[in-house]
């Protein structure tokens, strides 16, 4: 066999702000799931929006989801596709929409969101799941 | 599991026994598992390099031919430990599945050298050496290798 250098490389993550409306939003819970792993890994936002998923297993598949409920706003949204972590991926949620008093139905569409990878790739999603969300 | 400073390591730095930018801190290539000859970590209880088989340890920095003999260029700032990325020349052996750091008292004495952290969760772990070399690259984030 011939010889080949190789590269072990710290620091798998995914790191990124919540906004709303364009203001940060703290406390909002960051949930990467890996199916393959049977494991999630969370983060929660500072003051300034900003969370650190860190620690993430290379080469895996994740699902990224994000929750803030504050007694007054409510929102979840995931990540479409699954996403893949290898070094660092940055990006922010671009929007989240208040939803108070209903019921919603799976693959109904609430809010874009955008992530941006360091390769700069833009990988666009949408709410996919049924949440039902108190009022 | 998650990478994690060893425990043990942790009351030596509040103890003032491991010296970071002034130590030296080496870094070897570990084989994993619970078989003879593997290493099983344990952040609770192991403490010396003596915890770790000698058959387990594929590689490290110190006795190679050309990569520096410990970390080189350390820092400490806010808490943060980084370096220069490590170099591992043409490495033979067993697949490696975590990195450990330690520091090196004299000439590895085995008893008295402290575990400072492991490392299994890295983009290229595991790793089967095939007589190239293997670098390290540590964090470019906030955390660097590891933060206190």
């Amino acid at each position: 066999m011939a010889k080949e250098n190789k590269t072990i490389k710290l620091g798998g993550r995914f790191a990124g702000q919540v906004t709303k409306d364009g203001n940060p939003v703290e406390g909002a819970t960051v949930r990467a799931y890996s199916h393959e792993l049977d494991r999630v890994f969370t983060a929660v936002t500072g003051s300034d929006g900003k969370y650190l998923l860190k620690d993430l297993y290379p080469d895996f598949l994740y699902h990224v989801t994000v929750e803030h409920d504050d007694g007054t706003d409510q929102y979840h949204a995931e990540s479409l596709p699954f996403l893949e972590t290898v070094g660092v991926v940055t990006g922010s949620i671009l929007s989240g929409n208040t939803i108070r008093g209903e019921t919603l139905l799976e693959g109904d569409i609430l809010s874009a969101m955008t992530i941006i990878t360091d390769m700069d790739q833009v990988v666009e999603g949408s709410i996919l799941s049924a949440t039902t969300l108190k009022g | 599991m998650a990478n994690a400073l060893y425990d043990k390591g942790r009351e030596s730095f509040l103890k003032g026994e491991i010296p970071w930018l002034t130590g030296e801190i080496d870094v070897i290539l570990v084989k994993v598992g619970t078989g003879t000859g593997e290493y099983e970590v344990n952040l609770a209880t192991h403490e010396f390099l003596q915890d770790i088989p000698a058959d387990a340890r594929v590689a490290k920095l110190s006795g190679n031919a050309t990569s520096p003999t410990e970390l080189q260029n350390k820092t400490a700032a806010d808490g943060v430990a980084d370096a220069d990325d490590a170099v591992f020349d043409e490495v033979t052996g067993d697949e490696v599945g975590a990195i450990v750091i330690y520091e090196r008292q004299e000439t590895d004495t085995e008893t008295t050298s402290r575990l400072i952290a492991y490392i299994d969760n890295a983009t290229g772990l595991p790793v089967t050496p095939n007589g190239g070399d293997i670098t390290i690259e540590w964090d470019d984030g906030a955390n660097k290798i590891f933060k206190l």
